[in-house]
């Protein structure tokens, strides 16, 4: 079997898409974005050939959804161990030596957490739930664990710990970690996988071409005729998705895109938010940052809010600053956030507007189209101007840019 | 002027001697006591400026060659720290932080302080307050020419009038103050008569990107070839004589089919032509250039190399009429035009130059440039039914430009031209 | 006699749907309305035509900009951008004039050309040059155009005496301004900044015949005021002439200790230092105004010298303590001015104060540090010699 490869290195994450010669999705990967961008696109692809991986296993086997979930889990749980020595490790190398004892303490507290949530078999574990979800990193979830156990405990300093944690992870996740199916432990596996590995082996379709885009393409370690737009890459993934699509906004991390297809699919025009990152997905990170929130609890919590206050602020920084002050100045936390989705809403309307209007179908994507906050908002602006349009959302829309550089990569075979 | 010899040096060689004699001439002008005018590009006066025997500096010019140089990063600041907002355009402030730093001119040698600060308020209103500021750090007279706008798509009688008034009433008695010298008509006319050749000229060496493959680059090559008609040299044998060396270089290599000058070389291969709206980028200029070439792109036409004067409508000086030709070259020039005739412009260099499409670059530092830049974009792209980009940066603040957005832009759009002409190869019908 | 009705006049010019103009419309079918931009545009045409002026500032922070957003790139300030998000509301308009200040109002004149093709966009290029007649001849067939276009054929003798009788009706509404603007100076406390600012910029939607009463009603009341003083510093509010603060940042500004004696805010409503002729050729007074009579601003040009005298008597005229620069971002006039001026006062001792805002600007306790400490200083530091 015969596959193409396509890889959307953004500015906060990185996705990877396989797809099969006749255009099936075989298999989707994504990670947070690293300092080295070569173990990105690395470990998005081989979170993509796992994902197929296990397609691929229920097709073999005849194995049920539970076999599989289990597979899965066990995979994904073997992984985050692996991953957690190694961070261990390298948070008793860039932490001062008084505190290992303390160290040692909190991995036996990690590990039990795992092996709690191991033995509960999936049900009711936070930490296996967080595992499982594709939308947390290693990062995040490794970080929590060792933050709770320590708060638990009250044996170590919990900034001092936060810094070397940050320094660890600095170090471990720039190192490739393999994942593949057969690499695995077979222990690890339900019996009924086991004998099943040998032939994944040889079925697993070969990777017959591979096109990067997104906003760090020129990075990725592949020549110049390998690399595409995310402007020509999204519309094509959008119009994959919906083969109505005629209008696509994406709001990434860095930057937010308005496109316009023609008839035929092709790219007609687009625009891109200017210099400053005011209205992407940093934007609401760095106020998520700012005021101590996770980025995936802004969109809930904006959600609670009745009213909006207005956050007039278009400079990301400035807009830090206003909503501080507007805090300050005793606004309601739930209602500056919905502020700031609408900032957010308004920016990609004026956007949209810019590159052409809205015709027909707009499909949305981007990590941000994830945002429940920005959705509802947008959805509100719609109805007013319009009321006739259909507004697309995929579940899988953070990988458009990887599905349609994947479907470039098919027409170069 | 006929006699140009028979061994000529090369169009750029001959443009550095004049250049490095130009700014000889200035370091030594205190000493020689030749007395200075500093001016503006769009809508100068450097026949009348040259008649007067007063020798003109151009502070735009100054501040791009010191981006060029490396050097306007450090001027801004240091305007900015005398209290200069970062909001404004940063040509100002780097022509005031090269004079608080002690006024060495882009050559690397002194430029002399103005003897009159000739306002010609062409096309751009931030001139004025740009000479207001610079007339009270220089204890200086300063002339002001009021230059109508072409609000309207037009010049009437009673704008021509207003601007010979104020040349009969105000500039031609402050330079004659300054010099000391006469109104000298007789040399002016022959300025003109030579202004008119040298115009001519140089819109022959500008049409000739009409070929395909265009034997220059009308943006990134094209700013060097505008300098000696929209600076100190216009109505001089000195220009005619450049543009004809220009131009047979130019004719030369139409001959030859060769493509476009780079950097490193022809042009391999012309994959696109491009009409470009908008200044470029001083501190990056060499950047900007490459992610053009090294994609195949040439600019064939645009509006910046028309910045200092618009002849490509037939306007010439006017040996018989000088003043009211000053008149209408200042009105002419491509920033004094209204927005609709902007678009008329761009549009007809689209299907003149058999152009794939329009890039519009704004700056944050002009908005006479850019405060509509993106309307006539939508109406170029109507009209042309061709794919129009988008970048940005600034003039003279290097912290304005990222290589990386500008280049993911240019990515795209080049992108989307491949797209769709593998479409149309694809599917001849369409 | 009562105070007018703050809050309906508020209303008046936050409403990005004209109503009040749809009102007048309704009441005075087939008379022309006409837009005009900031800073200054002879209204008395307008209503000589039996039109009504109606002065587009920006309409403020409530309105979200979309529309507006198309068109300009992030470093081009807020006022056009909200001007053409609320165009579509001036569809009853016949024109629009833009007066010429910079280049952002001068491009906006080409683009309403090509944006609302079925009005008039009259750019108006105020002269630079002052002589009679040069500037002066220039200016006159400026306004016999505009009146042409107004008009919709060119003026004649009924027209120019309609005119005289417009400029003697703009005369009374701003010696009434002048009025307003002289017990304001002399006792702020008895004109609010609020009421002062609102009174001035209702001006812009209603005609002078509906305003005039309201002005000179709430001037005999206020003179009659029996408020007192507060511990606050005189100050000159400069570079607003263009782009608005809210009322709600002028309110901060005084409220931090600042009382506001003279501005330059909605400049055109008050720009002339004297009445216009009323006998005479009509445009011949409005021309004579322009010239002579009209006071300094960022757009207009001024020799250095004479740049920094004329500002300083105004500071005088008003005894301030100080000044308070405030300039919208990215408005190169008013803050390319604020170097020059600053320097002036400097030279003289006068201190000032600086910071920018736009029209969306609603956070205040930045501007609150800067005005709140300028008067301590000005008010707890003796004055050195």
């Amino acid at each position: 079997m015969i596959a193409t490869l396509g890889i959307d290195l953004g500015s906060t994450t990185c996705k990877a898409v396989l797809l099969s010669k006749e255009g099936k999705v075989l298999g989707r990967g994504i990670t947070n974005t690293r300092a080295d961008y070569r173990v990105s696109a690395d470990i998005a692809a081989r979170e993509a050939i796992l994902d197929a991986d296990l397609a691929l296993l229920g097709s073999l086997g005849r194995l049920s959804t539970e076999t599989l979930t289990l597979t899965e889990r066990r995979l994904r749980l073997a992984g985050f161990r692996r991953r957690l020595q190694i961070l261990h490790q390298a948070l008793c190398r860039v932490m001062d030596r008084t505190a290992a004892p303390g160290l040692a303490d909190l991995a036996r507290d990690v590990d039990k957490a795992l092996d709690a949530g191991d033995a509960s078999n999936g049900a009711h574990s936070r930490v296996l739930d967080q595992i499982m979800d594709r939308s947390l990193f290693f990062r995040d979830i490794a970080l929590a664990l060792y933050l709770d156990a320590a708060r638990l405990r009250g044996s170590l300093d919990e900034e001092t710990l936060a810094t070397g944690l940050a320094k660890a992870l600095a170090a471990t996740e720039n190192t490739v970690f393999s994942k593949a199916l057969d690499e695995t432990a077979a222990t690890d596996l339900p019996p009924a996988v086991r004998p099943l590995i040998p032939k994944l082996a040889a079925i697993r379709p070969r990777i017959a071409g591979q096109i990067g885009t997104g906003y760090g393409r020129a990075l990725l370690p592949f020549p110049e005729t390998e690399i595409r737009s995310e402007i020509l890459c999204h519309g094509k993934g959008a119009r994959y998705l919906f083969p109505d699509a005629r209008t696509v906004l994406d709001i990434g991390g860095q930057d937010t895109k308005a496109i316009q297809l023609d008839e035929n699919g092709l790219v007609a025009s687009f625009f891109m938010n200017d210099r400053c990152a005011a209205g992407c997905g940093r934007y609401l990170g760095y106020v998520a940052e700012e005021l101590g929130i996770g980025l995936t609890d802004l969109g809930p919590l904006a959600c609670t809010a009745c009213r909006a206050v207005p956050v007039t602020s278009t400079c990301t920084v400035f807009a830090g600053t206003e909503v501080r002050s507007l805090l300050y100045a005793g606004e309601k936390q739930e209602e500056v956030l919905l502020g700031l989705h609408r900032a957010v809403v308004l920016r990609a309307l004026s956007l949209l507007a810019r590159s052409g209007g809205i015709f027909d179908a707009l499909v949305f994507t981007g990590g941000v189209a994830q945002n429940q906050a920005v959705v509802r908002t947008l959805k509100e602006y719609l109805a007013k101007d319009h009321a006739d349009l259909t507004l697309h959302i995929h579940p899988d829309a953070v990988y458009t840019g990887a599905l349609g550089a994947a479907l470039y990569a098919l027409e170069t075979l | 002027m006929d006699s140009i010899p028979m061994k000529s040096p090369s169009a750029k060689h001959f443009q550095k001697q004049i250049l490095d004699d130009y700014f000889d001439r200035l370091a030594s002008a205190r000493d020689r006591g030749q007395k200075v005018v500093y001016t503006f590009v769009p809508g100068n006066l450097t026949e009348l400026i040259l008649s007067f025997d007063l020798l003109p500096v151009y502070p735009e010019v100054n501040a791009l060659q010191s981006a060029l140089r490396g050097d306007s990063g450090n001027f801004v600041k240091r305007a900015e720290m005398a209290g200069h907002s970062e909001d404004v355009c940063s040509y100002v402030k780097c022509d005031i932080g090269m004079m608080l730093l002690g006024n060495t001119g882009p050559a690397g040698k002194p430029l002399p302080p103005p003897d009159l600060l000739l306002l010609s308020y062409t096309g751009c209103f931030t001139f004025m307050k740009w000479f207001e500021n610079l007339a009270a750090l220089y204890d200086c007279p300063i002339a002001l020419l009021h230059v109508p706008y072409q609000a309207e798509g037009g010049v009437t009688p009673a704008m021509t009038r207003y601007v010979v008034r104020q040349l009969e009433e105000e500039i031609i008695p402050a330079m004659a103050r300054v010099s000391g010298r006469p109104y000298d008509p007789e040399k002016i006319r022959a300025m003109c008569a030579l202004a008119a050749q040298s115009e001519s000229l140089f819109v022959r060496c500008l049409e000739s990107a009409q070929h395909v493959p265009s034997p220059i680059d009308s943006y990134f090559g094209g700013v060097f070839y505008m300098f000696p008609i929209f600076t100190a040299f216009r109505g001089t044998l000195e220009a005619v004589k450049y543009y004809r060396l220009l131009l047979e270089e130019i004719e030369k290599r139409i001959r030859e089919n060769r493509t476009a000058f780079t950097l490193e070389g022809d042009l391999p291969e012309e994959r696109y032509r491009i009409v470009v709206e908008g200044p470029p980028n001083w501190t990056h200029f060499w950047e900007l250039w490459k992610l053009f070439y090294r994609r195949g792109a040439v600019v064939v036409a645009g509006s910046y190399v028309r910045v200092g004067g618009i002849y490509d409508n037939g306007f010439r000086h006017d040996p018989d009429h000088p003043l009211e030709s000053f008149a209408r070259y200042c009105m002419g020039c491509y920033t004094n035009l209204s927005v609709p005739a902007r678009v008329d412009l761009l549009t007809r260099f689209m299907e003149d130059y058999k152009a794939d499409g329009l890039v519009v670059h704004s700056v944050k530092s002009c908005n006479s440039f850019g405060a509509g830049q993106l309307l006539i974009l939508k109406e170029v792209e109507k009209r042309t039914a061709k794919p129009c980009g988008f970048i940005e940066s600034d003039l003279v603040d290097p912290q304005y430009f990222s290589r990386a957005h500008i280049k993911n832009r240019l990515d795209a759009y080049f992108q989307m031209i491949d797209e769709r002409r593998a479409y149309h190869d694809r599917n001849p019908g369409h | 006699m009562t105070l007018p009705d703050f809050d309906r006049l508020k209303a008046l010019w936050e409403d990005p749907e004209f109503t009040e103009v749809a009102h007048w419309q309704a009441r005075h079918p087939g008379a022309p309305v006409v837009g005009y931009l900031p800073a200054y545009a002879p209204r008395e045409l307008v209503y000589a035509a039996g039109g009504l002026a109606v002065g587009l500032w920006g309409a403020g922070p409530q309105v979200e900009i979309i529309r507006g957003d198309i068109y300009y790139q992030s470093y081009i300030c807020r006022l056009p951008r909200s001007v053409l998000e609320t165009a579509p509301a001036l569809g009853a308009f016949s024109g629009v004039i833009f007066p010429s200040i910079c280049d952002v109002m001068r491009n906006l004149s080409g683009m309403w050309q090509i944006l609302f093709p079925h009005q008039w966009a009259a750019y108006l290029d105020l002269p630079q040059n002052f002589s009679s007649e040069t500037g002066g001849r220039f200016f006159h067939e400026t306004l016999i155009d505009l009146a042409t276009r107004i008009l919709g054929h060119p003026p004649d003798a009924a027209y120019s005496q309609r005119l005289a009788q417009a400029i003697a009706l703009t005369n009374r509404q701003t010696d009434l301004f002048r009025r307003l603007a002289g017990l304001r100076s002399k006792f702020p406390w008895k004109v609010p900044m609020d009421e002062w600012y609102t009174l001035l910029r209702s001006a812009l939607v209603l005609h002078p015949e509906a305003h005039i009463p309201m002005l000179a009603a709430y001037l005999a009341l206020a003179e009659k005021r029996d408020s007192r003083p507060l511990d606050h510093i005189r100050v000159h509010l400069a570079g607003a002439f263009c782009e608005q603060p809210t009322i709600g940042l002028l309110k901060t500004i005084e409220a931090s200790g600042c009382y506001i004696v003279s501005h330059d805010l909605l400049l055109g409503l008050h720009w002339f230092t004297a009445p216009l002729k009323e006998t005479g050729d009509p445009f011949e007074s409005l021309v004579d105004g322009y010239l002579n009579r009209s006071g300094p601003a960022p757009f207009k040009y001024c020799g250095p010298r004479e740049k920094a005298e004329t500002f300083l008597a105004l500071v005088r005229e008003h005894r301030a303590d100080g000044v308070i620069f405030a300039a919208p971002s990215f408005c190169d006039p008013s803050l390319l001015d604020r170097t020059l001026l600053r320097e002036a006062l400097e030279t003289h001792g006068i201190p000032s104060a600086s910071f920018k805002y736009a029209e969306n600007t609603c956070q205040y306790s930045g501007i609150a540090e800067v005005a709140g400490t300028f008067s301590d200083s000005i008010r707890l530091w003796p004055k050195e010699s």
